[in-house]
Order: C-alpha cells, then sequence, then structure tokens
C-alpha cells in the first residue's frame, strides 16, 4: 500500500539552507509561526505567518510546490464547513483567519518534517527528554515511540484510503462508518506486525 | 549453534467453540541446526514460520527449549536477538522508518551514537549492497526486491552471527528472486531460511521438511527436495 503523505508531508532529500538549519531552530520557527497568529488574531500577521511558511518551503528548502503545498481534499472540505459557520455566525474576517492560520501551521509542520530525517528528529527528541531518565524513563525509547506515531499517521491515513477505494471498487459510494471496521482491523494488523518487527530487530529490547 | 530440545509450539484454538482448546503448531521437535545453509520447506501452514520464529526467540515454546550458542531463549531473548538476525517475508512489515538510510540508521542507533558517523555507515552498508542511490527514497517507492535487499541491510547492520529469513523471495519476481538469491548466496553468516522457492533450497547445505508440525525429513537438499515434490505432486 502506497502510504499517503497526509497533512503533514514526507522527508525530501536536499542541499538547501533549511535542510541544514538544526532541528531546535526549525521547532522554534514552527512553535512561534503557527502559535503567534492565533494568540494575535490579526489579519496581517496571519497572512505574514502565511506567506513566510510558504516561502520558507519553497525558496528557504527549495521544495517542488507540487510536493509541498497541495492539501487533502477532505481538509479544504473540513475548511470550507468552518468558514461557512463563521461567515452565518461571527462575519466572513473571522473565517478567513481560522483558514490562514490553520493553512500557515500546516505549512510550518511540514517544514520540519519535509527537511528533517527522522533519525534527527530522534536524535532531538532523545536529547530534550533525557532529564525525564531520573523518572525511570528511557530517551531512546521515547524517540522510538514519536518516530513511530510520526510514520504511522501517514500510513494509517492511507489505510483509510485503501478500505474507501476496495468499497468503490464492490460498487459502494458514499461515506460509512462501516468502512470504520476495516480500516481498525487493518491499523491493529499494522501495529502487532511493527511490534514484531521491532522485537525480532531487537529494538524493543534496548 | 541453535538446538531444539522436545520442542512444542501450542496456542489457544480461537476457532473452537469449546473455550481452552489448544492447537499444536509444532510437536516435539528435536534437532541442531548447526553451521552451513539450512532450508526449511513445507507446506502452508505446515509449521516453517513458528520453527523459525523460535530461533530468535519470537516466540517462545510452550514446551521444550531452544538453546542458542548456550544461550535459552526463554531467559536470554535479549543477547540472542542480537546474535540472529530476522528477515520478514514482507519487507513493508520489517521496515519501520520511510527511508532506507533512516531504518539503517534505526538498527545503527544503539551501536553508534554519533549522528554523522552513523549515517556514514548506514551509507557505506547501502553502497555496499548496491542501494545507495535509493538511500532517501520512499520505501514505498522501491521494487519488491529493492525492499527485501534493504530489509537485509538492516539486518545485517547490526552484524549477526546466524540470519534467519522467512520466505523472503515469495513475494518477488523472477528477476527480484534471483538478486535476493545472489545476495544470500554471499553472506558470510549462518543463513536459515523457510521457502517455497525449490531453487533457493537447493543452493544449501540441508533441508528441513516440516509437515503438520514434525520435521519429516532432514537431509541433503537433492534427496529432501526429491521427496517433498514427488509428494506435493500426489
Amino acid at each position: 500500500m502506497r502510504a499517503g503523505g497526509g497533512f503533514f508531508g514526507q522527508y525530501v532529500a536536499a542541499h538547501s539552507p533549511v535542510h541544514a538549519w538544526p532541528v531546535w531552530l526549525k521547532y522554534l520557527v514552527m512553535f512561534a509561526g503557527g502559535l503567534a497568529p492565533f494568540l494575535l488574531g490579526n489579519i496581517w500577521v496571519s497572512a505574514g505567518a502565511l506567506v513566510l511558511s510558504v516561502a520558507l518551503l519553497l525558496a528557504g528548502a527549495r521544495l517542488p510546490a507540487r510536493l509541498a503545498l497541495p492539501l487533502p481534499r477532505a481538509f479544504w472540505i473540513m475548511m470550507a464547513a468552518l468558514v461557512a459557520y463563521h461567515c452565518v455566525m461571527t462575519g466572513p474576517m473571522r473565517g478567513a483567519l481560522y483558514l490562514i492560520n490553520l493553512l500557515a501551521a500546516i505549512y510550518l509542520a511540514r517544514l520540519v518534517t519535509m527537511t528533517t530525517p527522522i533519525n534527527d528528529i530522534m536524535d532531538a527528541t532523545a536529547a530534550a527528554v533525557t532529564p525525564l531518565r531520573c523518572l525511570g524513563m528511557d530517551p531512546e525509547r521515547i524517540a522510538l515511540a514519536f518516530a513511530l506515531m510520526w510514520r504511522s499517521i501517514p500510513y494509517l491515513i492511507g489505510l483509510l484510503g485503501q478500505v474507501r477505494d476496495s468499497a468503490r471498487a464492490r460498487g459502494l459510494r458514499g461515506i460509512s462508518p462501516r468502512y470504520l471496521i476495516p480500516a481498525i482491523v487493518a491499523a491493529v494488523g499494522f501495529a502487532l506486525t511493527t511490534g514484531d518487527a521491532l522485537r525480532a530487530r531487537g529494538l524493543e529490547d534496548r | 549453534m541453535i538446538e531444539l530440545h522436545g520442542v512444542t509450539v501450542e496456542v489457544d484454538d480461537l476457532s473452537s467453540p469449546v473455550r481452552g482448546t489448544t492447537k499444536t503448531l509444532l510437536s516435539g521437535i528435536n534437532t541442531t541446526l548447526g553451521h552451513g545453509r539450512i532450508a526449511i520447506i513445507g507446506a502452508n501452514g505446515s509449521g516453517k514460520s513458528t520453527l523459525l520464529k523460535l530461533l530468535n526467540g519470537l516466540i517462545l515454546p510452550s514446551m521444550g527449549r531452544v538453546i542458542v550458542d548456550g544461550m535459552d531463549t526463554a531467559h536470554d531473548g535479549k543477547e540472542i536477538r542480537r546474535h540472529v538476525g530476522y528477515v520478514f517475508t514482507d519487507p513493508l512489515a520489517q521496515l519501520v522508518m520511510s527511508t532506507p538510510l533512516d531504518d539503517v540508521q534505526l538498527s545503527l542507533r544503539s551501536a553508534i551514537k554519533n549522528r554523522n558517523e552513523r549515517r556514514a555507515r548506514a551509507l557505506q552498508l547501502l553502497r555496499e549492497r548496491g542501494l545507495a542511490h535509493l538511500a532517501d527514497q520512499s520505501i514505498y517507492d522501491l521494487s519488491g526486491g529493492e525492499r527485501q535487499l534493504v530489509s537485509l541491510t538492516t539486518v545485517l547492520a547490526v552484524n549477526p552471527a546466524v540470519v534467519v529469513a522467512d520466505e523472503p523471495t515469495t513475494l518477488l519476481d523472477l528477476r527480484n528472486r534471483y538478486e535476493l538469491r545472489r545476495a544470500l548466496a554471499n553472506l558470510t553468516q549462518q543463513l536459515i531460511v523457510s521457502t517455497h522457492d525449490l531453487e533457493l533450497a537447493a543452493q544449501v547445505d540441508r533441508v528441513l521438511w516440516v509437515d503438520g508440525g514434525v520435521i519429516v525429513a532432514d537431509g541433503n537438499p537433492h534427496d529432501v527436495i526429491s521427496s517433498y515434490a514427488e509428494a506435493m505432486s500426489r
């Protein structure tokens, strides 16, 4: 099964200034640029964050627009509903603000995932949670769990797509909660297989 | 050297309406898997994969003992898994990271702490298998054969003494099958492989035929494969 890149994209190897940034700097940009527009509620700050995120992806990280910018259709459907709700309840400006803020946050998250190899994210996570060692936690295990979670999100999104395609192949149309059951079964199977793989490779034993 | 002493594997029989009923997957296996290359053949459901999973402690016997170079899988699983690498049938089940380079680095994490050294070593290992050009590609964009070679590389990265491979050529087309056979033939480690690929089985030093959870034949490849092929064609 081809796993979808989903909202957050997948790592793209390249030699660019952003690829060379340390992981902490990427996280700082992501949190600052992603949170500030939500906290300030100013359209110009939001627009600035969106322009900055797109500029960093395309010019800073030198990622092709066809990889860096497209978002799943489900996102746009959800956004259309959200904007419509705000247009009716609180005014169009509020709706636009939400849309722009979310776009900026997603693109800044992509800046991290698309320019950072997962091993670098694991190193940074392990370093960041090292103080938890005094509570008996193993930073390497936490980093591995984090990396597996990161890897599993697009896989699970891909699973839903696969189940929907299977339903379509049988002539079933529309969205039904029934699709969730085979997706959940497949997700449990994926978790068990991943557990076996980790154990077989001795990664659980650390 | 791997020794199996009276190994039986039983699991709960979930298809039985009677609670507590068990199903026997392997029964009273006694054998020594010494040095050399060994293939395990048998029909689907015969117990091949169960037998292989015992060898690195992925499953534990219900009765009997599995001893790997003096260590018991029931107590020394951690050490044994360092010693015995395991290649799955489906490489996508084995590769847990999104690119070959990341996955090989994951294998090396506990051995090499320095990030740059780890990356360089992972690249070197991929280069040795002719996979360096795929280092940063998504594992989903690789062919079945490439994925299986990457899986093998992730296993070999930690330098195991024994490589156990569970039907490694089953999902591959003919070209990839030849390529993987060549890779397995060039291993310096002891190889224990379960397979339906009788050409692969013919390349090894010793073949075990498993049927109904017991070893029904054990000997040189020519004799065992001939008996097996004859039995299957009846």
